[in-house]
């Protein structure tokens, strides 16, 4: 059927990629392994604990951490060697040439991995089920389990496919590898202590608590999915191509629905958001993509270039979204208003009001002026720093250097007059509470002055970056000209012709 | 219009210039053999001709298509043949043809067809069903020009097509690449064996240090540095006579024994020299050799290069 013409319309990556894991070696011999090994774990546990009532979760949770091993590790192994042999066998050029767009590819790749997950589950899935005859397991808790497993074993693959593209030097990808089961090794120590829960406490999948938890780690599992298959697919791409778009993209839509989802909670199960823990959090996580945007060499890319839409309307829209250090910072603008605006309007209102916390009347100044200064904050960390490393970004090495050295510079202000308190026992200080730690400086409402100064700051960082940000949209601009020019005089000709 | 122009190319890799305002043509229906030393820039010039690098000034048209506004388009007009191609494991030869068919997006019979065609074209045939990896050198490489020609491209560049091939290997995919330029497409090969290209190229470009030293034509190349070709005579009998009424032609310079006959230089026009030949049979000199020595690829290649490295 693989190669018949109803497979005419399948991507040709997962064809190709099915073929070879289904008949390489290492797969026809970890499958029969990992599956015998499960049986004899199984079997033991059953012979060890036999007599004892509920048997179902003792019997379940060596099954699943075997499945877990599988899905979670050999799988993203594998999504790995795939990736970087495409390097490693001088086959990207290959394919690069060819009609496939990189995130075809990719996604080849990605349902190539799901097959394998689905074979692994598939052959334990009996296993699993017979835990439910010895009781204490519910169906339920079994299919939603692995589910989970699956989504998470994808999720790794993504991640597998992105560190695989990150470098291609061989010692990098040794690291990249202790890191794909670094991160392997915690996903599976989280997911069993996750499974512990649901089927030995006795809580089930669908109690309120757990579905919360669940809920929490499934939006993980999508986020690392999602931006994973961007960035590896950014990573197949020709260096003058649109490489850092999707990744923009997928961060930015992530960011906006987590926190619609925070702020409308459709399920009723979060409750009161913890409007101060979610902001930090978003905002590092935004600041981590951040921090690769904004280093990035000013100069449009001309194969983006050759793609931005030709509408002027359109391609100022997608600004923030295409390569390039001044449209990073435009891009990490947008997302600290995107996070300003849902934590102003999140915030608890600090006067009685009728309609919520949708009610501006009910915003006090105190907290606008606290959320600017955390956002004002994000902003010199990353984009004044930026500006002051255009000397080095320009280098060959810069984007790296300046990639290193920007978060390095933002942890230090924040943990450097920590460790001067300690030092001239000044208790403040030590405790975190200075002018250069954003955190404390937004949230309390008697650091005023220091609030004042880092909206001030911001604003000077938006000044002095000015000119970066105006030749970022001037060179859209002149792009979406270029091929409204080019697209007429093609239309010239074709009139001449006809 | 020609099928590939290279149009004033230039490539910087920090300070290294690989590639030096580079311009020449590439017509259908002809081989265009691509010579330089290692380092000389040729893979780099043939990588911006395929799309996987960019020039940093210049610019290349496939068929009037840009590589810089229009990666794709020439993409599907183009086949490249890398220095290294790529082999996947486990993977027999027809799947492996039917997995980049399925890339350049053939469909049903159509794609069949193409496999079968290419298959049989380079004679691999028989072995469809051989796993890539067990396969020899020339085959591998006779399998990647498989690869390239599965969606019938215009324009084919070779990078280093005959390295490392026994000679009956070479031979063999000499005359296919003849056979494709007979088929009408334009072609551009690089290789260090000049005798191959010799034999198989009806243009050359000359590249030496990110810069092209001569481009045409063999023959005119050949002429071009050539101001005097020598010319072998021997004659039934009177090789004094001989001699003597050579230095008399115009045109005829130095005149030397060698062997059974004589070698002269002649600096003159194709016409003088039949002239020549005429004026000996006129003399009554009975000649049953008369044979202009041109120089070989070899000697064009050292006499236009000076080994400059980068």
């Amino acid at each position: 059927m693989i190669s018949g013409a109803r497979s005419d319309r399948w991507n040709a990556v997962f064809l190709k990629e099915l073929r070879q894991a289904l008949r390489g070696r290492t797969f026809a011999l970890t499958f029969p392994v990992t599956v015998l090994l499960g049986v004899g774990l199984a079997i033991a546990v059953l012979v060890d604990a036999a007599g004892r009532p509920n048997l179902g979760p003792t019997v379940f949770l060596p099954i699943v951490g075997v499945l877990g091993v599988a899905a979670l590790g050999l799988v993203p192994f594998s999504a790995f060697q795939s990736m970087a042999g495409e390097w490693d066998e001088s086959t990207h050029d290959l394919l690069v040439l060819s009609h496939l767009s990189p995130m075809r590819i990719v996604l080849g790749k990605l349902l190539t991995g799901a097959v394998e997950s689905a074979l692994y589950v598939c052959a334990f899935l009996p296993l699993l089920f017979f835990t439910f005859l010895l009781t204490g397991v519910s169906v339920i808790d079994v299919v939603g389990l692995v589910a989970l497993l699956f989504a998470a074993s994808l999720a790794m693959s993504c991640l597998a496919m992105a560190l695989a593209g990150v470098s291609r030097a061989k010692m990098w990808r040794v690291i990249l590898l202790a890191l794909l089961a670094g991160v392997g090794f915690l996903t599976w120590l989280g997911g069993f202590y996750l499974v512990e829960s649901v089927v030995q406490r006795g809580r089930g999948i669908t109690s309120p608590y757990m579905l919360d938890e669940l809920g929490v780690v499934l939006c993980l599992i999508l986020f690392v999915g999602w931006v994973g298959l961007a960035f590896a697919a950014t990573r197949i791409a020709h260096p003058e191509d649109d490489r850092s778009g999707p990744v923009r993209i997928a961060v930015t839509a992530a960011h906006v629905v987590a926190l619609l989802w925070l702020a409308l909670d459709p399920f009723g199960s979060i409750g009161r958001t913890p409007v101060l823990p979610v902001t930090m959090a978003f905002g590092v996580v935004t600041a981590c993509f951040a921090v690769f945007f904004v280093t990035e060499p000013d100069r449009l890319p001309r194969r983006a270039a050759a793609r931005i839409p030709k509408n002027p309307v359109l391609a100022v829209l997608a600004t923030p979204f295409l390569p390039g250090g001044g449209r990073g910072v435009l891009w990490w603008l947008l997302q600290l208003a995107i996070l300003f605006v849902w934590a102003v309007c999140v915030s608890e209102p600090t006067t009685a009001s009728t309609s919520g916390v949708w009610d501006v009347r009910a915003w006090s100044a105190a907290t606008i002026e606290g959320w600017a200064a955390l956002m004002a904050y994000f902003l010199v960390y990353l984009a004044g720093f930026s500006l002051a490393l255009t000397g080095l970004r320009r280098r060959s090495y810069g984007p790296l250097a300046a990639r290193l050295i920007l978060p390095s510079v933002a942890v230090l202000s924040m943990v450097l007059p920590i460790l001067i308190g300690f030092l001239v026992e000044n208790k403040r200080w030590s405790q975190g509470e200075h002018a250069l730690m954003p955190f404390w400086v937004a949230t309390n409402s008697g650091a005023s002055d220091p609030r004042r100064v880092a909206i001030a700051i911001a604003i000077l960082v938006l000044v002095t970056n000015a000119q970066r940000l105006v030749q970022a949209v001037q060179e859209v601009f002149q792009a979406s000209r270029a091929r409204r020019t080019r697209a007429a005089q093609r239309e010239e000709v074709a009139v001449h012709a006809a | 219009m020609a099928a590939l122009e290279i149009r004033g190319i230039t490539k910087t890799f920090g300070k290294l210039v690989a590639v030096d305002r580079v311009s020449f043509v590439v017509e259908p229906g002809r081989i265009t053999g691509f010579i330089g030393p290692n380092g000389a820039g040729k893979t780099t010039t043939m990588r911006i001709a395929a799309t996987l690098e960019l020039p940093d000034d210049g610019d290349v048209l496939l068929d009037g298509v840009s590589v810089l506004d229009d990666p794709r388009a020439v993409r599907a007009k183009l086949g490249f043949m890398p220095d290294s191609y790529g082999a996947y494991p486990s993977t027999t030869l027809w799947e492996y043809l039917d997995f980049f068919a399925r890339a350049y997006d053939l469909t049903g019979d159509l794609r069949r067809h193409r496999v079968e065609e290419v298959l049989d074209f380079t004679s691999l045939g028989p072995l469809r069903e051989k796993e890539m990896n067990s396969l020899s050198k020339g085959l591998k490489q006779r399998l990647c020009l498989a690869k390239t020609l599965l969606h019938d491209p215009s324009v084919l560049i070779l990078d280093e097509p005959a390295a490392g091939l026994d000679p009956r290997a070479r031979v063999e995919l000499r005359e296919l690449v003849r056979a494709l330029a007979g088929m009408g497409k334009a072609i551009l090969v690089s290789s260090h064996i000049l005798t191959e290209l010799a034999e198989m190229c009806d243009d050359i470009a000359v590249i030496e240090a990110g810069q092209l030293k001569a481009k045409g034509s063999v023959h005119d190349v050949t002429r071009g540095i050539q101001n005097v070709v020598p010319v072998f005579v021997c004659v039934l009998e009177g090789v004094e006579v001989l001699e003597r009424a050579l230095l008399e032609q115009p045109g005829v310079e130095r005149v030397r024994r060698d062997g059974e006959g004589v070698v002269f230089e002649h600096a003159g026009t194709p016409e003088m020299l039949s002239g020549v030949l005429a004026a000996l049979i006129a003399a009554g000199l009975r000649p049953i050799e008369f044979t202009p020595r041109g120089m070989d690829l070899e000697d064009v290649f050292l006499s236009l290069t000076e080994g400059k490295m980068q």
